[in-house]
């Protein structure tokens, strides 16, 4: 048998939990750790391998000039760069401050605003190009398996592309949004979590950003008829993915 | 006078039994006996077809349920072989064939079923569902309350039901009235000894489903329906769904008699075995129409939503000798922008 | 049961690489039944599995008369177009066919014909091709134009002087010659042979295959030089999933590509509702 596929784990922006979502992998971590090395993961192990690695998992929204560096740095290491959740996709829950200007949102947070040197959050498909998108807050442990598994057989994987609402009917979830007039965000939102929002009787917050063919605009005219106000609607579709043009569009509404 | 006359053909029908409400139970537990049972079962709002062990867990009144039993002969997914290396597929996971029974069925998906039959054995037999299929059992019930997105009295597959079934019952108040429409169906009456019913009892029945055809709010005109279609795939209200519907395939994962599926391999982290799986798939969804160069035959939304209405009203009846819509509603009912087929159709006709 | 969802295990005894990214595998069955039982006719595909991967439709390119050992002409451009890339001679995959409506040979008896293809559109071609040599007595005039992106990317380049040297006429073009090519034929797109062609309307048959673009202009092009729509026969592209009837996938209107095409006469896609290949439907 060949070596084992060396895995780097990157951390920009973020809360950590999609790279735990790796050690909850429980079940089948042992069968991973047989398939590929995780030469990279601070989390994990004390010592690291160093580069070049054949697949790098970058987490996290970049929303400092460091970070840049450290993307370009990995992107050089990283023979396919993987965004790992819906930070490192879209700028994720990080990215609702870009709607609030940058002072104001420093001086909130921080004691020493002149301390900090933070920029636009965004997706690090900004910054460089991008091979896979694991979408979710946090990523689905499946899709995770599926893809390392894909990434073994050098094969595209299968990451659901369409709505949540394909998973709620498969699973035949009674819809919170038809039967409970709760809005949702399940219609325009990737699938691939198991619907596991409404599946738990909570409503799609739409953590996967836009399915592939979203149309929020019509969405958006619906939370509005059941009674939503512009502010809700605009922080719903900003919550995780905003800075995709195809939530902006549901932001839009007004 | 069509009443008058299919009146006359069931007072020469086979046998008729009265099956007492107080009895369901004590007929129920029989069934489970012999049976791997599904029955509506009420999941919070809604209702469900469920493995059921008892009566109590019937919910014999429901509406329409989210899906329809189809869910169990054609499952939303469904392992068609293991395989491993080296040996290639291996057929030992297919298509054990199990008794089971589908109860309390309503004639709008007792005719999707019948549809299906045709679908899953025209020219080549489906052998998953064709073997589930066989082992299986249905035992209908009339429907004397439509849903308010029910319009099978348009398509003539409820609220009374012909035939397709091996039972029938209908709710006379304390008694359920049953009709045999098989062997096994009367083998099932013989063996719960139920009583027979006078015919007399079939004027009650006709009443009850004469009341309920009265009751629906829905209603589509089907006449000269292909024609009407074609003539009419460039109307205006295409690009007005374009703009309304979206896409999330709702529409087509509740439907009774979308039989569409994708398949994906499933293969263990060790990269030797694995299975083959099958998951139901849907026209609306971007991605169904795409093709290893990534050109796509339905890009366009509308070009999707005409695929799912033309192929029920109008693609169906060259394929297989039948409108592939039944009149369930569900499409109507889940939808979160309420597209509604009934509305859509008169519309075209310019009611 | 009988399971039509259910690959047989088959061997490549045989490897040619046609260009940079286009492979010739030759393939037997291992079941000397099914060995011997296989056959197909041109234009008909095979489902093409690697386990663990998937399954694609890929028509078989090979001569319908050697039906023991046939042939896939493959482009490496999906899941499991890709994966065979590692694939040697020995290696087993699963096969499943052989599926759908081809080209119809008796048709063209006594006619002219006239062959269209674009890129690997040329694969699905190849049988009927060879047929045609094969019983060439049975046909007027049979004229072959082919055009590729590049002279490096055109398929079965070692066999126009056989077909050629059966009465066949071959005209190729190509879009354009890099540098460090040679080329001493047309350059342009395929419709562009049609002002060299022999080929008239009268009493000619034509078979197209290629990119959806190229036969939309081929079909556009021939009704403006009067050929008529039941003239041309058109082999068409879709997603399947099973190449049965079952999985829907293929469905253009009433019609299932895997089995009542891939090959239609452009005049029944005409009678549809939605736009085939340009076609301003019904």
């Amino acid at each position: 048998m060949t070596a084992k596929p060396k895995i780097a784990v990157y951390k920009m922006s973020s809360c950590a939990g999609c790279q735990l979502e790796i050690l909850n992998l429980e079940h089948v971590l042992l069968d991973v750790i047989n398939a590929v090395d995780l030469s990279y993961f601070v989390m994990a192990r004390r010592d690291s391998e160093p580069g070049p690695y054949q697949i790098g998992l970058v987490e996290g929204a970049v929303t400092c000039g460091e970070e840049i560096e450290k993307l370009k740095q990995a992107r050089k290491e990283c023979e396919t760069l993987v965004a790992l959740g819906s930070c490192a996709c879209y700028g994720g829950l990080p990215s609702i401050k870009n709607w609030t200007p940058q002072r104001v949102v420093e001086s909130r947070v921080y004691e020493n605003p002149a301390a900090i040197h933070s920029t636009t959050a965004y997706g690090i498909d900004y910054y460089v190009a991008v091979d896979a998108y694991l979408k979710g807050c946090p990523i689905n442990k499946e899709e995770l398996v599926e893809f390392i598994k894909s990434a073994l057989l050098g094969a595209k994987p299968y990451l659901r592309p369409h709505s949540v609402c394909v998973e709620c009917k498969l699973y035949e979830n009674v819809c919170v949004a038809v039967s409970e007039d709760i809005p949702c965000m399940g219609p325009v939102t990737t699938a691939g979590c198991g619907a596991l929002c409404p599946a738990n009787h909570k409503a799609c917050d739409g953590c996967r950003g836009p399915a592939d063919d979203t149309n929020a605009k019509s969405l958006a005219q619906t939370f509005k008829e059941h009674g939503l106000n512009p502010g809700d609607i605009k922080r719903k579709f900003h919550k995780f993915a905003g800075m995709t043009p195809e939530f902006d569009k549901g932001a839009d509404i007004l | 006078m069509v009443i008058a006359r299919n009146l006359e053909a069931m007072l020469q029908a086979s046998s008729i039994a009265f099956l007492p409400k107080e009895k369901l139970n004590d007929f129920v537990g029989l069934l489970t006996e012999e049976f791997l049972l599904y029955g509506p079962v009420q999941k919070k709002t809604e209702f469900v077809f469920e493995k059921i062990e008892n009566a109590a867990q019937l919910a014999l009144d429901y509406h329409t349920t989210l899906l329809p039993p189809k869910k169990v002969l054609h499952q939303p997914f469904e392992t068609l072989f293991s395989f491993s290396e080296g040996e290639g597929a291996v057929d030992d996971v297919s298509h054990v064939e199990e008794k089971q029974l589908l109860f309390g069925v309503h004639p709008c998906d007792v005719h999707a079923i019948s549809i299906l039959d045709e679908v899953y054995s025209h020219e080549y037999e489906d052998p998953y569902y064709m073997a589930k299929r066989r082992g299986t059992l249905v035992v209908a019930l009339n429907c004397s309350t439509p849903g308010d997105d029910c319009f099978c009295s348009s398509l003539g597959t409820g609220p009374d039901l012909k035939d397709g079934y091996d039972l029938l019952l209908t709710d006379l108040g304390d008694n359920y009235l049953v009709e045999t429409g098989s062997k096994a169906g009367q083998e099932l009456v013989e063996m719960a000894r139920l009583y027979s019913a006078p015919r007399v009892t079939l004027v009650e029945k006709e009443k009850r489903l004469s009341d309920a055809r009265k009751k629906f709010k829905k209603r589509m005109i089907t006449d000269g329906l292909h024609d009407l279609l074609e003539e009419n795939f460039r109307h205006p209200v295409w690009e007005e769904l374009m703009k309304k519907c979206l896409a999330c395939g709702s529409c087509t994962m509740v439907c009774p008699t979308c039989f569409c599926y994708n398949v994906v391999d499933k293969i263990d982290l060790g990269l030797r075995s694995g299975k083959r799986q099958r998951e139901w798939d849907s026209c609306m969804l971007l991605e169904y129409a795409q093709v290893a160069m990534g050109h796509n035959f339905r890009k366009d939304r509308d070009a999707r939503i005409k695929q799912r209405l033309y192929h029920k009203l109008a693609y169906y009846e060259p394929q297989f000798g039948t409108l592939g819509c039944v009149g369930c509603g569900r499409c109507i009912h889940t939808c979160v922008k309420k597209i509604d087929i009934t509305e859509i159709i008169g519309r075209i006709r310019g009611e | 049961m009988h399971n039509p969802f259910k690959p047989q295990q088959a061997k490549i005894v045989d490897m040619k690489r046609e260009t940079a990214d286009t492979t010739t595998y030759t393939f037997e069955f291992l079941d000397e039944e099914v060995k011997e039982n296989f056959c197909f006719t041109p234009g008909q595909f095979n489902m093409l599995t690697i386990f663990g991967i998937g399954e694609a439709p890929i028509s078989i390119s090979s001569d319908p008369a050697k039906s023991k050992y046939f042939q896939h002409t493959i482009r490496h451009v999906g899941n499991v177009t890709n994966a065979m890339v590692k694939l040697k001679v020995g290696d087993k995959l699963g096969i499943r066919g052989a599926y759908g409506t081809g080209w119809n040979i008796n048709l063209l008896k006594n006619k002219n014909v006239l062959i269209v293809a674009g890129g690997i559109g040329l694969a699905p071609l190849r049988p009927v091709i060879l047929q045609l040599a094969g019983q060439r007595g049975e046909f007027d005039r049979v004229e072959i134009l082919y055009g590729a992106r590049t002279p490096g990317e055109m398929l079965f380049t070692d066999e126009y002087q056989t077909w050629r040297s059966k009465g066949l006429d071959v005209l190729p073009t190509v879009d354009n010659v890099p540098d460090t090519e040679e080329w001493k034929h047309s350059v342009g797109v395929v419709t562009g042979l049609f002002d060299e062609m022999q080929s008239m309307p009268e009493n000619t048959v034509v078979l197209t295959c290629g990119p959806e673009v190229m036969m939309q202009f081929v079909v556009k092009d021939l009704l403006e030089r009067h050929f008529q729509p039941h003239q041309i026969y058109v082999s068409l592209e879709r997603r399947m999933n099973c190449g049965v009837k079952k999985c829907g996938k293929c469905q253009i209107g009433p019609k299932f590509v895997c089995k009542d095409g891939p090959v239609f006469a452009y005049a029944e896609l005409l009678t549809l509702p939605e736009s085939v290949l340009g076609g301003v439907g019904k």
